[in-house]
């Protein structure tokens, strides 16, 4: 799932220029002197402004993926039974992951500051590591998480594509040389950390989680919400929504060949 | 009585057991248009090819995706795909159908409102639109860009000379130095507006 886009992205460049504040004085009082003579648009069918609850838990890449990692022979494609990008899902994530990437800064957690845009030595790495130790308390730790990354790393080739439940961070690619490919677990906290994406993948599932815990009659603030749901599975519910880390494995990918298509019930054909 | 009960209460929860399986409606899912992907880039040629890669992707979505993906519970959906060389298509990505999903070239107006042709009618071969960016002209704004930095703004963060930064980074890539320098000003605008002003 991509995060919110500008509504009018599909813009031309050269239409923008009429949204200059001046043009759009101009416009207003045309507005205002034909005011009686304007007519609302015709009307169309009403816009999915919001994601139903399905939407969310079925886009959700743990549920999709699980149904066409494999192929059962039965349902094989031509002859395939591998019809996506092979991945790792990380789930049980630390209780301060979420905090950590909601909270300001750009501090990498201990001990997975090595980024393979910025070409350091390990020996570099290290001393800065020791300068910076008077603020240590400060700095997140997962080794647990960091430990999960370079196995799913190894298991995927070396070169991986992030993304959280929905969202992969392809608007922070600028903090990692322009490319979504990680190669350390460094990359894969600097990308998720400087994504707006991620953000928006964070918010949904606190509100996901937030609403269930409402209709349950729950008073639990949504940080705790989303934490206990990463922690136990107590609350059978909520386990439909858990943050999950997704590694994917790096594919060059030659842009002009991805297609993205949109897929409508056709409520005529039910009936004929 | 009892055995008579007994067979009532099971038939009613191997009932329920049936109906909680079965879906409740069958959706008749239809694909109703296709985008390029990267809509920010002209592709000559996708233009030749175009009709190839929209029946790839129909047959694809038929036989692989309509049946499987959430069980035929969801009524709408976008998907990403992928094709290779070997025009093999690939599944990227599952996305809500949402305006929060970007609908690239379509406009979501138009993707509520697409006219389906019934049954009875045969279905035009360029049904659904596969569509793409024409020709260079009508090139859009890329909806990422307000996310980027230029390059020039880490340089100058970094208080070098361009040139000694093209020395220092030989391949123009960002320095440990630059980076974090660059990362310093994004956090505390006004203290370097500050320092500006004192200058």
């Amino acid at each position: 799932m991509t995060a919110p886009q500008n509504d009018r992205s599909t813009q031309h460049l050269d239409q923008d220029e009429e949204d200059l504040p001046l043009h759009n004085d101009n416009a207003n009082k045309n507005d205002d002197s034909n005011s009686t003579t304007n007519t609302p648009p015709p009307p169309g069918n009403p816009l999915p402004l919001q994601a139903s609850r399905q939407d969310l838990i079925e886009c959700q890449f743990s549920s999709w993926y699980t149904t066409f990692r494999y192929l059962s022979k039965d349902d094989a494609y031509q002859g395939r039974t591998n019809v996506t990008i092979k991945s790792e899902i990380v789930r049980n994530l630390p209780d301060d992951f979420t905090r950590f990437l909601l909270e300001d800064g750009i501090r990498l957690p201990r001990n997975a500051t090595r980024l393979s845009s910025c070409a350091l030595s390990e020996r570099q790495n290290d001393d800065e590591n020791d300068d910076d130790c008077d603020d240590c308390a400060s700095q997140y730790d997962f080794p647990q998480l960091t430990q999960s990354l370079v196995v799913a790393l190894n298991a995927l080739g070396g070169a991986v594509v992030p993304k959280l439940n929905w969202s992969t961070p392809k608007d922070a690619t600028w903090v990692n040389e322009g490319t979504l490919k990680c190669q350390t677990p460094g990359d894969v906290y600097l990308l998720l950390k400087s994504s707006d994406f991620v953000l928006h993948d964070l918010e949904t599932l606190q509100a996901a989680i937030s609403k269930n815990s409402n209709e349950e009659g729950s008073s639990m603030r949504n940080n705790e919400a989303i934490q206990k749901s990463n922690n136990e599975d107590t609350i059978t519910e909520n386990n439909q929504f858990q943050l999950e880390l997704v590694l994917r494995k790096w594919c060059n990918f030659y842009p002009s060949m991805e297609f993205r298509c949109f897929v409508r019930d056709n409520e005529l054909s039910k009936y004929s | 009585m009892a055995m008579r009960l007994f067979f009532f209460s099971w038939s009613l929860s191997f009932e329920s057991h049936l109906t909680s399986r079965l879906p409740r409606l069958l959706f008749y899912l239809t694909l109703v248009g296709i985008s390029q992907r990267n809509h920010t880039q002209h592709y000559p040629h996708l233009l030749k090819d175009k009709f190839q890669f929209q029946s790839l992707i129909l047959d694809f979505h038929e036989n692989v995706i309509c049946q499987q993906f959430a069980s035929n519970r969801l009524q709408n959906y976008v998907f990403d795909v992928y094709i290779d060389r070997s025009n093999r298509v690939w599944i990227v990505d599952f996305n809500v159908w949402s305006i929060q999903t970007d609908a690239l070239l379509y406009t979501w107006e138009e993707l509520v409102d697409i006219k389906i042709p019934p049954d009875s009618v045969e279905v035009p071969t360029d049904w659904p639109e596969l569509r793409v960016v024409e020709n260079a002209l009508e090139v859009r704004q890329d909806p990422l860009a307000s996310y980027r930095a230029p390059i020039d703004t880490v340089n100058l963060a970094s208080n070098q000379q361009p040139q000694q930064v093209a020395e220092d980074q030989g391949g123009g890539t960002f320095s440990p130095a630059t980076f974090e320098a660059f990362m310093a000003m994004c956090q505390k605008p006004s203290d370097l507006d500050d320092s500006n002003n004192s200058e």
